[in-house]
């Protein structure tokens, strides 16, 4: 009976694999950002930046990345949710490659994350064919999912073999920006808006079914900003650091703002939408102010990190656990922990980037900035950890989910007859 | 009138003659040498770059090698700092002149740098990556700089004379580099030929100390007249 129990407990944290990504995702965050208090208070001699960037952006992000991706596919795709092998070869596979990381193998660390994206891709492949319902179709957005994972496949492989400086840099740009851009880009301008109630199609309000010339056209649109994101890229890697910046800030911009996500005031009033739609500023300021200042660009990169993709993760993580944990209501409420997760992740955002004024104590503002960002985490997972370990039943989450879905409509309902 | 008028013209012409003649006439002695190696000359290690693979990129055929201890063709040592260690006491002021100490290509340029106390020393960033300068000295204050981004400088003063201080860069584990502060103009670096020369150096006894950051340090006391040059060697060997 025990081990039914157990069995039991396993199946529904592998069916929900945010539960065990998300609380991993700012723990890898914290060991990422550990070694600037480590070095300012003298307990290591050196750093590595790669460790910093590859434990920040793969485990970091990408733990946050495969939960939700994990857990809403099978729904966006109405198919069977992850079962137990997949999630634990996910499980597997990320804690291999921060254990890989931590020990500066870093090519064995890129392998385990390739292998986690070829692994998520036969999960997809498999989620296509057993569709329950064959008239459900994932959003066009999601194009940019295999961009993303294309751009990362193929850095990891070209940082395997290449030998010139263009394609070092160009692998790098692939594994650290191009797969989080074309993510952030894609599921955000998608997920954001609908969140914020500032969704907006030429006809309306969300639509309730999209017709097949309108979606025809809106993949090649896709298509073509997904590919001057990449060329962006490859610019990038010739040294043309200015107009790869123009580029894709203006893809940025144009997805943003086609779909509602960035010029649009949130409509939705709780704290985690306003957050979200910071994190869309913060990720468009940040691509703009390095194509003006290209010697900065490793700085305003931290706008976009710190204040971009931080903030986002925090706030659909907190939609995902609360919507998924039975109380989407609790996210209308005022929660302490939740502005101390806003208030301290601006603050380290602030402390990064004005670090750079200060030369003689530039590796102490950086401590300060990841003892901020460490608080910011910290109150996140004190906010969000009870309701990661609460299992409503399906009937109220499918209850929950459908209130959810409805308030957004109206909200955007409302907009539209303004 | 008219004589004291006279006599101050002529006493002063005799003065400033005296001064002119004494400035073209005094010439200071000028010691060179050369710092030979004994024994079989080390291959240096090619740098292990890690995992940074852009900056082993940057060298692109040339791929620098570990410069605690670099052997010339001509079985000399390169990067040893020849220097008057004892004997003189003038009044000395340091140079306008900063020294350089650039990180480019992940690698600090020179990897021994000497310059006066007082004298100014400009840290340069010349790799669009974060480099800092962390010194470890015993007698100067001890400082850590960051400059990320390419093309940074900054200016410091060493007060206080100091063989040997150690500049690291910390993102980099295998940049570094040997500043020394010297308390007189009276020193020279080895280069490529391993030869070093120290000019306008006043008649006098002198102690001549060559510091070696492998090999150690080996003295010698020389004897200058003003105008000579004097030639002398060292040999160093691993200790």
């Amino acid at each position: 009976m025990i081990s039914t129990g157990r069995d039991s407990v396993l199946r529904l944290w592998a069916q929900e694999p945010y539960r065990f990504f998300f609380l991993l995702a700012p723990v890898s965050g914290m060991i990422g950002i550990g070694h600037w208090i480590f070095y300012a208070m003298g307990w290591i001699p050196h750093y590595s930046m790669i460790f910093h960037s590859s434990i920040q952006i793969h485990a970091y992000i990408g733990a946050f990345v495969f939960g939700f991706l994990l857990t809403a596919l099978p729904r966006f795709s109405s198919s069977p949710p992850c079962t137990r092998t997949e999630f634990f070869t996910f499980v597997f596979l990320m804690i291999s490659m921060i254990a890989a990381y931590g020990n500066m193998w870093f090519t064995a660390g890129r392998i385990c994350f390739a292998l986690m994206l070829l692994d998520f891709v036969f999960f997809a492949l498999r989620r296509f064919k057993q569709k329950r319902d064959s008239a459900v179709v994932p959003p066009v957005e999601f194009l940019w999912l295999p961009t993303g994972i294309l751009s990362a496949l193929t850095g990891v492989l070209l940082s395997l073999v290449a030998q010139s400086s263009v394609s070092v840099k160009l692998s790098k740009l692939l594994i650290e920006q191009a797969f989080l851009l074309s993510i952030v880009v894609g599921i955000g301008s998608f997920l954001g808006p609908r969140l914020m109630g500032t969704f907006k199609t030429a006809a309306g309000p969300i639509p309730e079914s999209p017709d097949v010339r309108n979606r025809r056209r809106a993949l090649w649109i896709h298509s073509g900003y997904a590919f001057l994101l990449l060329l962006s890229f490859l610019i990038e890697a010739f040294g043309r650091v200015r107009t790869a910046f123009f580029l894709r800030s203006a893809v940025v911009i144009i997805m943003y703002t086609r779909s509602g996500a960035l010029v649009r005031r949130p409509l939705a009033n709780e704290d985690y939408v306003w957050m979200l739609w910071m994190s869309f500023w913060m990720v468009t300021m940040g691509h703009a102010a390095i194509a003006f200042f290209p010697a900065f660009r490793t700085l305003f990169l931290h706008l976009v990190f710190l204040g971009g993709y931080s903030a986002m993760t925090f706030a659909v993580g907190t939609m995902v656990i609360f919507s998924h944990g039975g109380k989407p209501q609790a996210l209308r409420k005022r929660s302490w922990r939740f502005r101390g997760t806003f208030v301290f992740l601006i603050a380290a955002t602030v402390v990064r980037l004005i670090s750079v004024m200060f030369p003689f104590l530039y590796f102490q503002f950086l401590a300060a900035a990841s003892v901020l960002w460490f608080l910011s985490g910290l109150f996140w997972l004190l906010y969000v950890a009870p309701l990661v370990f609460s299992f409503p039943g399906q009937e109220n989450f499918e209850q929950c989910h459908d209130e959810a879905k409805q308030r957004i409509a109206n909200l955007s309902r409302d907009r539209h007859a303004l | 009138m008219k004589t004291i008028k006279q006599i101050s013209i002529i006493g002063g012409f005799l003065i400033a003659t005296s001064l002119l003649s004494s400035s073209l006439l005094y010439a200071g002695a000028t010691v060179s040498g050369k710092v030979a190696f004994e024994g079989a000359a080390p291959t240096p290690a090619p740098i292990n770059f890690g995992a940074e693979r852009q900056c082993a990129l940057m060298h692109k055929d040339k791929m620098p090698v570990n410069e605690d201890l670099i052997v010339n063709p001509n079985q000399t040592v390169k990067y040893a700092l020849v220097y008057v260690k004892d004997g003189f006491t003038g009044d000395v002021s340091a140079p306008a002149a900063p020294v350089e100490v650039d990180q480019n290509g992940c690698m600090f340029t020179p990897h021994v740098a000497a310059a006066m106390a007082g004298q100014k020393v400009v840290f340069k960033n010349g790799d669009a990556l974060l480099h800092n300068i962390r010194t470890e000295s015993k007698l100067n204050k001890m400082f850590n700089i960051a400059q990320p981004i390419q093309g940074m400088s900054t200016q410091k003063v060493f007060q206080e004379p100091e063989l040997g201080i150690r500049l690291r860069c910390d993102v980099h584990f295998w940049m570094s580099a040997y500043l020394h502060v010297l308390k007189n103009q009276f020193f020279s670096v080895t280069g490529d030929d391993g030869t070093f020369t120290i000019k306008d150096v006043p008649a006098g006894i002198y102690t001549l100390e060559v510091w070696h950051e492998k090999l150690g340090t080996q003295t010698q006391t020389i004897t200058v007249a003003d105008g000579e040059t004097k030639t002398v060697d060292f040999t160093l060997k691993k200790q």
